[in-house]
């Protein structure tokens, strides 16, 4: 086998304060794949944007490229020694057809330095053929699905030639039957020489494709693991580390759901997002989903809601018994559903409008006088109740809410919810990008609201979340649900393992 | 408890100072815009000149009070100049026919007629606001050409210029209509559901729809409304002069934008304040008045009145940037 195409040792990297790699090491064999996974913040990124010579790494025992020392100074750098970087993104230009995508930025020049399209076209079927890619090359890249545009960005990257080619989590944007074509021609990039590094949070991918398995905690490399000798419950458990496997015996919330359906979905499905989604919801229960970032949480989110571009292209929401058609969030709202975004900033607030401004908008048409107009009384006892009630800290309901804290902002957006007096409440990473004492109060006012008697669906990759407050969680994967748990069985290691396999964990 | 709600007290205070602190600015620039201009030119200051001055501003103001619902609302609208000449120039030939009240009826459909059309493509087709508008001015003008086949049309009755004429306690009609339009607006986007809507759409308008709220409604009654001031402000003008022509109000669109700027619209939409909207547009009346006064040369005064727009605009960015950085 000869040298190996890549070996790392000691890898480490701190940006300010936070040590970013502790110390990674790796060995890549020519013509192999490895898969590196941790969960996020391990390192995973950093160390591959150190390999792409994005950044450089603070001090190495040793990284040797084919057997000389390799320390790129830029990322041009590295692409002229030979490892190119596909990024997780699609990033090809689509107004432009596949071959002028192929050769953008590497045109091969033809006599004279004149490029002509068809020895253009040419030069890139030859290569398409090569590796057996079905693609017309003068087709434009915005009428191919995202598998053959993932296939054409690859083939891009083969361009240059690369001695290494670095993946960062190549099927994330994939359906699953667009994976397995894309799978395919990694394998057979490998076959041709290529060693790949391949970054992924899906486990059952980097089973089906990687000769050996690097895990990354904290900014360590944990193991280095042949894929014969391993499984995916001890790889999730690597990740995990010790001190998680522990979980305390859930504190059940006194009264057990009720049976009382309120939200009952049925083989709910958006083309590209979700496929065949099935569950109910009970009076009084906290029902958590959750799965890795793209596995259609917040889509779910959006197409429960009924948000324009979220139209379910086949099966049904009803609420309380009764399917709904021509589904708006107007309409959600006046049948007693709310959603709390997940994009604060971007869905949530509106800047400069003022706290009971913020919270009177989606009942705004009740806020009136016997005149018609808007009532100052009663804008103002409704926003004065909503900071009394929910704490917030601000001096009067009458400040914007950008001058108030994340975690307070939040509050003011539950608080708008629950003036639309909801029946079913849509939380979508209630805590995301709050202080921990926020945190806290949040999730015992989402306790308090169940506790009246309202259907609440916690939306989260925040495990905590999950584990604390739900009844049962339902792990969803590229846009179908694989696991429920509830009871005893609600714990971080079946649903992170689940969240990465595609498949319940026992 | 006692120093809490004393800080709420002040931070209320200051934060009511804070929003005014615009207006009472622009209050004050139109002031030592007015004492300059009246050293400068004593003719300025003269009853009938000021009198003058109302009544030709009266179109801008009336048309500036639909564009600040539109602006605010994140949206353009600049076939009103076209509109307003349309719906005079069918009101014109109408009235002499069925009498003043029915082709009131009938004129002030025309605005609301355009403001619909542009507002479903821009809504449906997500076409920006400020092209589709451009079709429909080009279109609105055209018609307006048709219907007077290029002469000027003149026999209006003399019971209907009343409108235009009127001066009780020396002030003209046609401004007293003109602010009693602003009001309106003001309690429209002010003190309703529907205003409250109107600046949440500009603002954000994800945040509005996900909140409820009918988005695609909203825009399109916003430019319908902005249509239907174009054409009272059509009436008001017809009324005031007498007489139209097919070419009336060209360039009035963008002198009431800026007029709109000046006062403070964001043109990004979801803020700003209707009431500093009429001395953004005095500001720009003001000034063309003095140009004339002071007989400036007429090829230089779109230059002078242009680069003031801009010095406004700069200004309110650079506050904009300093307020944001602090």
């Amino acid at each position: 086998m000869g040298e190996p195409a890549l070996v790392c040792k000691d890898v480490k990297k701190t940006f300010g304060s936070i040590k970013a790699l502790r110390s990674a090491s790796f060995t890549l064999e020519k013509g192999q794949v490895v898969g590196l996974v941790g969960e996020n913040g391990a390192g995973k990124s950093t160390l591959l944007k150190i390999l792409a010579g994005v950044y450089q790494a603070d001090s190495a025992e040793s990284i040797k490229l084919l057997g000389k020392d390799y320390s790129p100074h830029n990322a041009i750098d590295a692409l002229q020694r030979g490892i190119v970087t596909i990024h997780q993104d699609i990033n090809l230009v689509e107004g432009m057809t596949v071959a002028e995508n192929i050769f953008l930025n590497n045109e091969p020049t033809g006599r004279l330095g004149v490029l002509t399209a068809g020895s253009l076209n040419a030069k890139a079927q030859e290569l398409l053929d090569h590796y057996g890619i079905e693609v017309d090359a003068s087709q434009q890249v915005s009428r191919l699905p995202n598998d053959l545009k993932k296939m054409v960005q690859i083939i891009k990257a083969m361009t240059w030639k690369p001695t290494i080619l670095l993946m960062d989590e190549p099927t994330s944007s994939l359906t699953a039957t667009e994976v397995d074509v894309v799978l395919r021609l990694i394998a057979e990039l490998s076959r041709r020489g290529v060693a790949i590094v391949f970054v992924s949070h899906y486990l059952s991918e980097v089973f089906r494709i990687c000769d050996t398995i690097t895990i990354l905690r904290d900014g360590q490399t944990i193991a280095n693991l042949q894929k014969e000798s391993t499984s995916i419950t001890e790889v999730v458990q690597h990740m995990l580390g010790r001190k998680l496997v522990e979980v305390d015996a859930r504190s059940k919330r006194g009264a057990v759901a009720s049976n009382d359906v309120l939200l009952s979905v049925r083989e709910l499905s958006v083309s590209g997002m979700l496929h065949d989604v099935s569950f109910d919801l009970h009076r009084g229960e906290i029902l958590g989903f959750t799965g890795l970032t793209g596995s259609g949480l917040t889509e779910l989110a959006k197409t429960l809601f009924g948000v324009e571009g979220y139209q379910p292209s086949k099966g049904t929401i009803a609420i309380r018994g009764d399917v709904k058609s021509r589904w708006n969030p107007g309409k959600a709202i006046q049948e007693g559903v709310a959603l709390l975004t997940g994009d604060r900033l971007r869905e949530g607030i509106l800047p400069d409008f003022t706290i009971a401004e913020n919270v009177g908008l989606p009942i705004i048409g009740k806020l009136r006088n016997a005149l018609g107009l808007l009532s100052r009384s009663k804008i103002d006892a409704m926003g004065t109740r909503c900071v009394r009630e929910l704490n917030v800290k601000a001096p009067s309901a009458h400040v914007p809410i950008r001058t108030l804290s994340g975690g307070n902002q939040q509050k003011v957006l539950i608080a708008k919810w629950l003036e639309t007096r909801p029946q079913i409440f849509i939380l979508d990473d209630p805590t995301v990008g709050i202080d921990v004492g926020s945190k806290d109060e949040i999730r015992k006012i989402i306790e308090r609201i169940a506790s009246e008697g309202v259907g609440v669906i916690i939306i989260s990759t925040e495990m905590p979340d999950i584990e604390k407050l739900c009844d049962r969680a339902i792990v969803m994967f590229r846009g179908s649900i694989v696991g429920e748990f509830a009871g005893a069985q609600l714990e971080h290691n079946r649903i992170l393992e689940t969240s990465v396999s595609g498949r319940k964990a026992a | 408890m006692s120093t809490y709600t004393l800080e709420a007290g002040r931070s209320n205070l200051q934060e009511s100072i804070r929003r005014s602190y615009g207006l009472i600015q622009s209050v004050a620039v139109l002031l030592v815009l007015v004492v300059v201009m009246s050293i400068v030119s004593p003719r300025f200051a003269s009853v009938i000149n000021i009198q003058n001055l109302m009544a030709q501003m009266s179109a801008a103001l009336i048309v500036a009070a639909g564009m600040t619902i539109v602006m605010i609302n994140g949206e353009f609208d600049i076939s009103v100049g076209a509109v307003l000449a349309l719906t005079a120039s069918i009101a014109g030939k109408l009235m002499p026919e069925i009498g003043i009240t029915a082709t009131f009826a009938l004129a002030l459909v025309v605005g609301p007629l355009f403001g619909r059309f542009a507002g479903v493509v821009v809504t449906r087709f997500g076409i920006p606001s400020f092209i589709t508008t451009l079709g429909t001015m080009m279109i609105a003008r055209s018609l307006a050409f048709v219907t007077t086949q290029g002469q000027v049309v003149s026999n209006v009755p003399e019971a209907f210029r009343i409108l235009g004429l009127g001066r009780p306690l020396g002030i003209p009609m046609p401004f007293i209509i003109a602010i009693l339009t602003i009001l309106a607006g003001y309690v429209l986007l002010n003190h309703t559901a529907f205003g409250k809507k109107v600046y949440a759409i500009g603002a954000n308008r994800n945040v509005a729809a996900l909140s409820g709220i009918n988005v695609d409604r909203i825009k399109i009654i916003c430019l319908m409304i902005c249509g239907l001031c174009a054409s009272f402000a059509g009436m008001v003008l017809l009324a005031r002069i007498g007489s139209i022509q097919a070419d009336t109000a060209r360039g009035l669109e963008f002198e009431v934008i800026a007029g709109v700027v000046i006062g403070g619209v964001s043109l990004s939409g979801g803020q700003g304040n209707i009431l500093r909207v009429i001395i953004g547009v005095v500001v720009i009346a003001l000034i063309r008045n003095f140009l004339n006064l002071a007989r400036i040369d007429i090829f230089w005064q779109d230059f002078a009145t242009g680069s003031i727009i801009l010095a406004a605009v700069l200004l309110d960015a650079l506050q904009k940037r300093i307020a944001g950085s602090r």
